[in-house]
């Protein structure tokens, strides 16, 4: 034995090997293929007129059922599939255009009763004609509290106690509430209240076997909030439960069978982690306009969960739309010669970076100050954004009339907020450099780390220039990366130090207390940074009792000085929506409501009618 | 042939003289980096003068062939063969310099000067920081958070000397986001304006101390299990060897990401323990291997005659004998090691953002497509970290392999 043996145990001795004799060839290979893509790359290729439309998704829909979907990406898909009792009018952002009901509703004077007449010509996408049973059912599937999956959804009919047929009659359907909410058309009726088909989604009629008061038991027993597991556990409702374990079951989410409603197209397949295909309803009657047309025969969601290769996919014709392409690959279109088009719009979006205020470093409101003038805003937008964001103090959308837009911005002042730490006993009293501070009997350097969701590169450019600016004043701040549901994870469990993320608003008036509200704080909500100002809380409840919107707008422009003073989050910017698409359209339209555009109403130019199927 | 074995005839050698007991693992460590480090040290001396008496059992011809090169050891035959290769050589040569920039990073680039002269006291700032960190020395109050380029400009500092590159790796530059090579950025910038040489030359650290430390762990496990092994044989060497095969079966490069996508907060530290606890089989192989062969030798046996507890054999008869094929194999391992590390940092895995490797500026070009210059430069520092190795483990194997030698 030698020990010139083969070498088996790395793939680099191959490549030494590999490499030493065959270099030259490395080189020649090398080269021929960089000729060979660039030739790929620069073809023009010709403009497809195939009546369908292929859109880009980051990740597969979480489910298509959309009271157990809670992704972005679902939305896209399922809006195009269900229908709600009225929607908004994207041309003027307010819910007034009746889709299953004939009418607006009638609204009793104490703002309890909201009566709705149904619309008698609307079918399922099975021939089943659609009635009031499909409302009242549709209500009790998303109330049932048995229901994990549909918890986030079911905020929005927290409100309400039950749904009846008036007299009967199975074209008029009365909505009673517990108490007022001022948001019941825009957020329930108007947008979470998907109407889903009773005879597909209940065969057996479990929800008939549980009543409205079953339902309230479960809420009264736990006041306010959504019931938790003890309750639920000492209540056992059989028919509640075996409806809601049918109703969270895989096929009940995502088979073809059951993903069907009244909205102009229906699903046909879904292949996990590659694309979802929608194709149209027959029984479908556009009744409301252009506005709710079904042009293209096929709408197609494909899935690359990469921005770069999505991006790539666009320019070499393989997707037809990107409703969000980053900032610099936007940039990066040559609308000119790519047979490509680009637009930028504001949809409600905010960015904000969060400090946890049960950290001893951040308690302080000064010191959040402080953080405000060290975030170079101006440059960040310029250099990583590309201009494409708005600066902003406030998590209210600036288009709304309850803005403050009277909240002065923040420059970005290094020499104020090292001012200002140094007021604050911030200094370093023990010449290593950074910044420390007895709190508590203990000494603190401040030092702390930024997390933000990996793979959002933007994002994390974003925190690296904040850190290093935060170094030069004596701060250490590192930043660390998580995987998206283990960073939501840690944030509902509110454990992040400080963070950077972004919500994206309502289209109807803004309402504070999901994010800052206290009660919020605890139970995985949605107030990640335990923010608490009394003032701020009763404020947030007063607004959501005010029927009179005058009084409301001068109640939120006050609650978001509030949240200015105590500096509740680093409100940073509105960043536009960036979108592109294949110049391959007419009747393009983009609006403020999410996801900011509807391929289905879009003309595919030249396409030879309908029936032609995509090659997929 | 097998006669001008060296391995043979030091084996005898030592077998012969009871003396060689003595000439332990501990003496013979300096001889390994005398060929590293190139440096000659003490320790080394005695072997020489010892060295005909272990030729006299061997042939009449190499009898001759020891009078000739009297001064020669092992281990100056392996370097005097391996000088032979000159791209080898060369190799070498630019794995020293990748060294001397890791050590001197500091030096090469910093945003502060490495002589100044502030209100008429002379600092050693990039030095001063070494001792701020070590906590032996402090900043004054009025120092410990200075801008020394902004110092300088306001005059408060004087007959500056600033290292070459006057940027750290974290400094950024936000004038100059993704700013082709020029006068003032040599290689460029990045997304953020940070100097991609001052990062590259820090990355190197990184990259250099990737490679050593997770192959010193796969040399711990590797060697001490293969020894077990090979020396023991039966149950034991059919255990390890079991293990060999599932640790080889192992897709070394999904298991880290898999197990660093676990671990919340990356971390260097993190990888190399991982590349070192997976790239040991290959290593644990030839030991055992050498180990078979070495055990049945006729200076194994007299030293089990003599009564020698096996720890004693193993680590000062065998180990010593049977370390050159590792050494080999952990050439070729560090190489590994650096690509693994590249491949991690280009995924986005591992490292935490605020760390700069020659991975993560690779995959800082995969967001900003015209920007060549954050994929040219790492990836042909990757390429040539890469092929020094692979070249320095190609001329070991050459020189240390006796049927090769003329």
């Amino acid at each position: 034995m030698n020990v010139r043996a083969p070498f088996c145990g790395s793939y680099a001795t191959f490549l030494a090997l590999f490499m030493r004799q065959y270099i030259p060839s490395i080189f020649c290979l090398s080269f021929l293929s960089c000729v060979l893509f660039a030739g790929c790359s620069g073809s023009e290729r010709p403009i497809s007129t195939d009546n369908r439309v292929i859109e880009w998704e980051l990740s597969d829909a979480d489910a298509l059922n959309p009271y157990n979907a809670t992704s972005a990406n679902a939305l896209d898909v399922y809006e195009q599939i269900f229908q709600r009792l009225l929607t908004i009018d994207v041309h003027t952002m307010q819910y007034t255009v009746p889709i299953l009901a004939t009418s607006m509703p009638v609204e009793s004077p104490d703002h309890l009763q909201y009566d709705f007449t149904l619309r008698k010509d609307i079918k399922w996408a099975d021939g089943t004609p659609f009635t009031g049973a499909d409302v009242i059912f549709s209500l009790k599937a998303l109330k049932n509290p048995f229901n994990t999956m549909s918890a986030q959804n079911r905020i929005v009919v927290d409100a309400i106690h039950s749904a009846e047929l008036i007299d009967g009659d199975p074209y008029r359907v009365r909505f009673t509430l517990w108490k007022p909410y001022f948001l019941v058309m825009q957020a329930t009726f108007g947008d979470g209240l998907y109407i889903l088909p009773k005879h597909i989604f209940d065969p057996t009629g479990l929800t008939d076997k549980y009543s409205w008061n079953d339902l309230a038991a479960l809420i009264e027993a736990s006041g306010d909030q959504p019931a938790d597991s003890a309750t639920l556990a000492a209540h056992k409702n059989p028919a509640m439960i075996e409806f809601a374990t049918w109703f969270t079951d895989a096929a009940r989410n995502r088979d073809p069978k059951y993903i069907q409603g009244t909205g102009p197209y229906k699903l046909e397949s879904w292949v996990t982690g590659q694309y979802t295909r929608l194709v149209r309803n027959p029984y479908y009657v556009n009744h409301w306009g252009p506005d709710f047309a079904a042009n293209p025969d096929t709408m197609l969601y494909k899935t690359i969960n990469d921005f770069n290769a999505a991006a790539t996919a666009l320019k070499s014709h393989d997707v037809d739309l990107i409703g969000f392409i980053q900032p610099q690959y936007w940039v990066d279109i040559d609308t000119n010669h790519s047979g490509l088009k680009r637009t930028a719009f504001p949809l409600g979006q905010f960015s904000y970076i969060g400090f946890n205020e049960k950290s001893p470093i951040f308690r302080d409101p000064g010191v959040r100050w402080a953080m405000a003038y060290m975030v170079d805003r101006k440059t960040i937008i310029d250099k990583l954004l590309f201009g494409m964001a708005r600066l902003t103090e406030s998590p209210v959308w600036s288009a709304h009339p309850e803005y403050n837009g009277d909240l002065p911005i923040i420059p970005y002042d290094p020499a104020r907020a090292a001012h200002i730490l140094d007021s604050l006993d911030w200094k370093d009293h023990d010449g290593d450099g950074i910044r420390d501070k007895v709190i508590d009997g203990k000494r603190i350097p401040f030092r702390f780390t930024f997390t933000v969701n990996a793979g959002n590169e933007t994002r994390k450019k974003e925190l690296l220039i904040i850190a290093e600016a935060l170094r030069k004043i004596g701060i250490d701040a590192s930043v660390n990366t998580l995987e998206w549901s283990v960073y939501l994870e840690r944030l509902r469990d509110h454990l992040l130090e400080a963070h950077l993320g972004g919500w994206i608003n309502n289209p109807f008036e803004s309402d504070e207390y999901q994010l800052y509200h206290s009660s919020q704080a605890k139970n995985r909500g949605s107030n990640y940074d335990n923010y608490h100002n009394p003032r701020a809380d009763s404020l947030m409840v007063a607004i959501r009792l005010e029927f009179d919107p005058q009084k409301r707008i001068v109640m939120e422009k006050e609650l978001q000085k509030i949240f200015y003073d105590d500096q509740t989050s680093l409100f940073l910017w509105e960043p536009l929506n960036t979108a592109a698409w294949l110049d391959r359209f007419d009747n393009v339209s983009w609006n403020g409501y999410r996801p900011g555009y509807d391929a289905a109403t879009w003309k595919i130019r030249g396409a030879n009618g309908g029936g032609m199927k995509a090659t997929f | 042939m097998e006669e001008k074995n060296p391995f043979r005839n030091r084996g005898q050698f030592q077998a012969e003289k009871p003396s060689a007991e003595t000439v332990g693992l501990v003496d013979r460590v300096p001889v390994h980096d005398e060929y590293l480090v190139g440096q000659q040290t003490a320790q080394t001396a005695p072997l020489p003068e010892e060295l005909p008496s272990a030729f006299e059992t061997a042939t009449a011809h190499a009898r001759t062939e020891s009078r000739k090169n009297v001064t020669q050891t092992f281990w100056s035959l392996v370097r005097h063969q391996y000088k032979k290769n000159r791209v080898a050589v060369y190799a070498l040569y630019l794995v020293y310099f990748l060294f001397a920039i890791a050590i001197l990073a500091d030096v090469l680039a910093n945003d502060k000067p490495l002589y100044a002269n502030y209100k008429g006291t002379t600092y050693f700032p990039v030095f001063k920081q070494y001792l701020a960190d070590l906590r032996i020395s402090a900043w004054s109050s009025d120092l410990v958070m200075a801008d020394w380029k902004e110092l300088e400009q306001s005059g408060a500092v004087t007959n500056a000397i600033w290292p070459p590159i006057r940027y750290s790796e974290s400094d950024e530059d936000l004038a100059n986001t993704l700013a082709a090579p020029s006068s003032a950025h040599l290689l460029g910038t990045d997304g953020i304006g940070r100097d991609v040489l001052a990062g590259m030359i820090h990355a190197s650290r990184i990259a250099l101390s990737i490679g050593f430390v997770s192959m010193s762990f796969a040399i711990l496990i590797g060697v001490v299990l293969g020894a077990l092994a090979g020396f023991y044989g039966g149950w034991v060497d059919s255990l390890i060897s079991r293990l060999i095969e599932v640790v080889l079966t192992l897709p070394t490069f999904f298991l880290i990401i898999a197990v660093v996508a676990m671990v919340q907060q990356g971390s260097v530290w993190l990888i190399m323990v991982l590349i070192g606890l997976t790239s040991w089989p290959g290593i644990a192989r030839f030991t055992r291997g050498e180990f078979l062969r070495i055990r049945n030798m006729e200076f194994v046996t007299a030293a089990s005659a003599l009564g020698l507890k096996n720890s004693r054999i193993i680590m000062r008869h065998v180990l010593p004998n049977s370390l050159a094929p590792v050494l080999i194999t952990a050439a070729f391992g560090i190489a590994g090691a650096i690509l693994i590390e590249a491949g991690l940092s280009f995924l986005g895995f591992g490292v935490p953002p605020t760390v700069v490797t020659w991975g993560s500026v690779l995959n800082d070009a995969r967001n900003d497509i015209h920007a060549w210059w954050l994929a040219v430069f790492p990836g042909f520092a990757i390429f040539l970290a890469v092929v020094a190795y692979n070249l320095v483990g190609d001329g070991l194997r050459d020189a240390l392999d006796p049927r090769l030698r003329d």
